[in-house]
């Protein structure tokens, strides 16, 4: 087999990975749609080198397709153009990923700083702890940390059954 | 266990009720500064907030004040100092635009008003000298004997329409004042005390003797109004009623029916509103007299705002104290200027 070929079925291979590492429901419609007999990376190559390319192509999307149906059953929500491609795929991920970070951001919970940090999520945890420092001096004990701290407008507030303590976010 | 970092606060009872009502944080007053603490008086509670503050007293209810408001009393000993306890949240003159901010917050004793450029309280008796311009006025107001004459005389045409053979006596006592009472959207005002005397004539059998006790309050209404209206109502709100018997021959139906008579007076018998003429007044109160408060809701002037009984029962109009918006501030007593001119409307009115 040539070294073309080599990198060709490693590709799809590493593709599969790919799309099952993303969505697992694909790595069971792969393992049932197993392309070539004995294309397992290291095995002997299959005889008929003049077929390989469209069935490659076949095979990539028809493992992606039974993987898209598969979610579609599994899943009645599950956006079958929107990865349709492992590109695809990652992408959306990495988009759904930024947009649950924006929503916490906007949440109040932390924000990422200029450096990559997460200044203001230890700033929460500072005020949390100011919060129920103050829940115990006032009597509560144990509850001092059983109750949730919420943002509000300029920092955070613990509501206690008989007090609302307030700590400021800088 | 080391201390935290940074200082927590924290809001209770009353004044957290209040604070919430505001919009807590995320309304005008901003995050806790100081736990609640007691006022030096030994008797209120207060928490201070990034933009103002909330003062509980028993007698009077939760308050907010702030701005240059706060900061005129606070130069004046907050609590401890002439003005007393807030006993409203400052309000705001509703004008058409964004500027200029007039605002007032009323007190146990007396009234500041601020805008920008500082806070001034009214009346000019609690003013410093130097923000008197050597200038003094006594404040605007009518006397608690004054009162007793107004209210009487009212009263004694009422009683003069009636065909019950029913009239009141000459002369009117002066039973005394009511403190603040709570409240906690704004605290109940003083009352005043008045006590009448009255007869039944039944023809040959003696007459029936009857006293009334009423207590008064003394307030401004006005209608619907999306800025600062230029006519208020001054109203008085029947608080207290009491017909009893005064000798003579004791009739139970006529003590009844004196009692019903004024009721009605305060209540009509229809639903809102009672008196058709001034449909501002609500169910329980009669109308006094019209007051207007020179309010302009483009300009920002205003003359007249608000009525205040006092400890010895006289009704103070208290006047804004301010130079208007568009002036710079001169050697002029507004307090003054304004003191007068309602002084004068207040002798017609008796």
């Amino acid at each position: 087999m040539s070294d073309k070929k080599q990198s060709e079925d490693a590709a799809v291979e590493d593709a599969h990975v790919t799309a099952g590492d993303v969505y697992p429901f694909v790595k069971q419609a792969r393992d049932v749609a197993q392309p070539v007999p004995g294309h397992v990376r290291g095995m002997p190559p299959p005889a008929a080198p003049a077929t390989l390319r469209p069935l490659v192509t076949v095979t990539r999307q028809s493992v992606v397709a039974a993987g898209d149906q598969f979610n579609a059953m599994a899943h009645p929500g599950f956006d079958r153009a929107s990865v349709f491609a492992i590109g695809d795929r990652v992408q959306d991920s990495a988009g759904r990923s930024k947009a649950g970070l924006d929503r916490f951001i906007q949440d109040g919970a932390f924000a990422v700083d200029q450096h990559g940090g997460v200044s203001d999520y230890l700033d929460y945890l500072r005020a949390v702890e100011a919060i129920q420092a103050k829940a115990v001096t006032l009597g509560y004990g144990a509850q001092a940390k059983a109750i949730p701290i919420d943002t509000v407008p300029g920092g955070y507030v613990g509501r206690y059954e008989r007090n609302d303590i307030y700590a400021a976010a800088q | 266990m080391p201390p935290p970092s940074k200082p927590a606060f924290e809001v209770h009872g009353e004044i957290r009720a209040k604070y919430n009502a505001l919009g807590g944080a995320a309304g005008p007053l901003g995050l806790p500064m100081t736990d609640e603490s007691p006022s030096p008086d030994g008797v209120g509670k207060f928490n201070h907030f990034e933009r103002g503050s909330i003062y509980w007293s028993p007698r009077t209810g939760p308050m907010m004040v702030r701005g240059t408001v706060r900061d005129r009393w606070a130069a004046s000993g907050w609590e401890l100092g002439p003005l007393g306890y807030p006993v409203q949240d400052q309000h705001r003159m509703l004008l058409l635009g964004p500027s200029p901010l007039i605002e007032w917050c009323r007190f146990e004793h007396g009234l500041i008003a601020g805008d920008s450029r500082g806070g001034l309280p009214v009346p000019m008796a609690l003013q410093a000298p130097a923000e008197t311009l050597g200038r003094a006025a006594a404040p605007a107001l009518l006397s608690y004997a004054q009162l007793g004459t107004l209210f009487g005389a009212r009263l004694n045409a009422q009683f003069q329409a009636d065909p019950n053979n029913v009239a009141l006596r000459p002369g009117i006592e002066l039973t005394g004042v009511s403190d603040w009472q709570y409240g906690f959207w704004a605290s109940t005002p003083r009352s005043v005390g008045f006590r009448l005397r009255g007869f039944h004539d039944n023809g040959l059998a003696p007459d029936t003797n009857f006293v009334i006790d009423i207590r008064l309050r003394l307030e401004l209404v006005w209608g619907p109004s999306f800025t600062e209206p230029g006519n208020k109502t001054l109203v008085a709100v029947l608080d207290q009623l009491n017909v009893g018997h005064d000798g003579g021959l004791a009739l139970a139906q006529v003590y009844a029916s004196v009692e019903s008579g004024i009721t009605h007076a305060f209540y009509g018998s229809s639903a809102d509103p009672h008196d058709p003429d001034h449909p501002e007044v609500p169910s329980g109160a009669i109308y006094v007299t019209n007051v207007p408060t020179g309010a302009n809701a483009r300009t920002g002037e205003i003359d007249v705002l608000d009525v205040l009984v006092t400890r010895n029962g006289e009704l103070q109009v208290l006047v804004n104290p301010l130079t208007p918006p568009q002036q710079a501030l001169s050697a002029v007593s507004y307090t003054y200027l304004r003191q007068l001119g309602v002084q004068d409307a207040l002798d017609d009115l008796v």
